[in-house]
């Protein structure tokens, strides 16, 4: 019988292996792609999300359990394609023209693609054109801007200036983050969303997308 | 300028702040999180040439937030600018891990491990620091030859020094002193690296450093250190 809650629990601790061989049994035994997602590895990544919150957990267990939850994905996407339920959402990520700063970018990209979200990793010195551009090829539905450095803040405002006077205003949501960024600064770029951590970006992109 | 290069035997990295970096200042990896994050810093260790070198300029203070170096203004605050007090002299400087860990740092985030890579990013930042310690270290012992003390080092981007006072900074020092540079956002390469300024003088104190001297609420070392 499939071990669920020992996939579960894999999730939580950031074991990729224990996650893949435990995924794959589960598939032999013929479980549901979608309920062991939503049952489980979705759970799983609440609770290190939930840790994390309570500062029991940190960054590298995030990332650990968010590297753990993707190796499954990898084997179930495959086997669900056409459902629409496969992906929670797709976003655009980057960092914005003139800034070079990748990890924390690449860490929310993680966590985001850990939790279901199919996620298009732009890398950095992104200019608003290659943003706009990128969301109309990709479809996507939210834009996320990184940004290290004071000097670099403002041209998260063009991007989000870029978007609203392209046909994709109204369509695609924007999430701002990094060290200099805070909620008042995001608002007052006109930016949907704002998160100062991985873990908050995924809740906060689940919450622009109106998903539970 | 000398550009001194630091042995890597000679780079006392310090484990608990590269734990911080990666967490917070409560986090402490276990023992499998320990072993990568040695094997990072051994891996890191055969690429790296940390470098740092100074200019050493005569100091004024024209007003409670702002030096003069060289007759040359720098936009220090209102934090930093009281913590340089007695200054007869500064010491401008850049240390960094070197264009060889960065070159490194980026094979990582094409080719591998996201874990590896947010390591690496923490290692590199400490090996930057450490350069720095490295020259404040060499600095005071050569003030305390002419009976001088230093001052804690301090940072364009920090404390309510403005990033972009960077270029002021640079203008200072000799064309891409140990091979940093600044772009137009004023962001340094390579990336992990480290410049300021250190007053040097007889009546210089070391007062208190970083968080503690500011009271900047959303400064992102504050984040990081809670």
């Amino acid at each position: 019988m499939a071990n669920l809650n020992g996939l579960q629990e894999a999730i939580v601790g950031g074991k990729l292996e224990t996650a893949v061989a435990l995924t794959n049994e589960a598939i032999a035994e013929g479980c549901d792609p979608q309920a062991i997602i939503n049952d489980y590895m979705i759970k799983g990544m609440e609770e290190i999300g939930a840790r994390f919150e309570a500062g029991q957990a940190f960054v590298p267990n995030l990332l650990m359990s968010a590297r753990a939850m993707k190796g499954a994905l990898d084997i179930l996407k495959p086997l669900m394609r056409g459902k629409a339920a496969g992906s929670a959402g797709r976003i655009v990520i980057g960092t914005v023209q003139g800034d070079l700063h990748d990890i924390g970018k690449n860490l929310v990209a993680s966590m985001l693609e850990g939790c279901g979200f199919e996620v298009v990793n732009l890398g950095v010195d992104i200019s608003s054109e290659r943003f706009v551009e990128a969301a109309r090829e990709h479809d996507a539905q939210i834009v996320c801007m990184s940004a290290l450095l004071t000097t670099t803040m403002p041209r998260m405002k063009e991007v989000i200036a870029a978007i609203n006077g392209s046909d994709l205003k109204g369509k695609v949501k924007t999430m701002v983050g990094g060290a200099p960024v805070n909620e008042r600064f995001a608002a007052s770029i006109g930016a949907d969303g704002y998160s100062s951590n991985a873990n908050n970006a995924v809740a906060m992109a689940r919450s622009l997308l109106g998903i539970a | 300028m000398e550009c001194r290069e630091i042995p890597w035997a000679g780079l006392e990295l310090d484990r608990g702040e590269i734990y911080r970096t990666m967490g917070s200042s409560r986090y402490v990896p276990d023992r499998e999180m320990q072993a990568r994050i040695e094997r990072v810093i051994a891996e890191a260790g055969r690429v790296c040439r940390a470098r740092f070198g100074y200019e050493v300029l005569p100091a004024g203070m024209p007003g409670p937030r702002a030096i003069s170096a060289g007759g040359a203004g720098l936009a220090t605050g209102s934090v930093i600018t009281p913590c340089l007090v007695g200054a007869e002299y500064y010491a401008l400087f850049v240390a960094t891990a070197g264009v060889e860990f960065d070159a490194w740092l980026h094979g990582l985030q094409v080719s591998g491990d996201l874990l590896d890579q947010f390591i690496a990013d923490a290692v590199g930042s400490e090996i930057a620091e450490a350069a720095a310690r490295q020259m404040a270290g060499l600095l005071g012992r050569e003030a305390a030859v002419r009976g001088m003390r230093i001052s804690n080092s301090y940072s364009p981007g920090y404390c309510g020094w403005p990033v972009r006072d960077q270029r002021a900074l640079f203008g200072l020092l000799p064309p891409r002193p140990c091979g940093v540079e600044l772009n137009a956002s004023c962001l340094m390469s390579p990336v992990k690296s480290v410049s300021g300024v250190v007053a040097i003088g007889r009546s210089v104190e070391k007062k208190p450093y970083g968080c503690a001297a500011c009271g900047k609420k959303d400064c992102y070392k504050k984040r990081v250190s809670t």
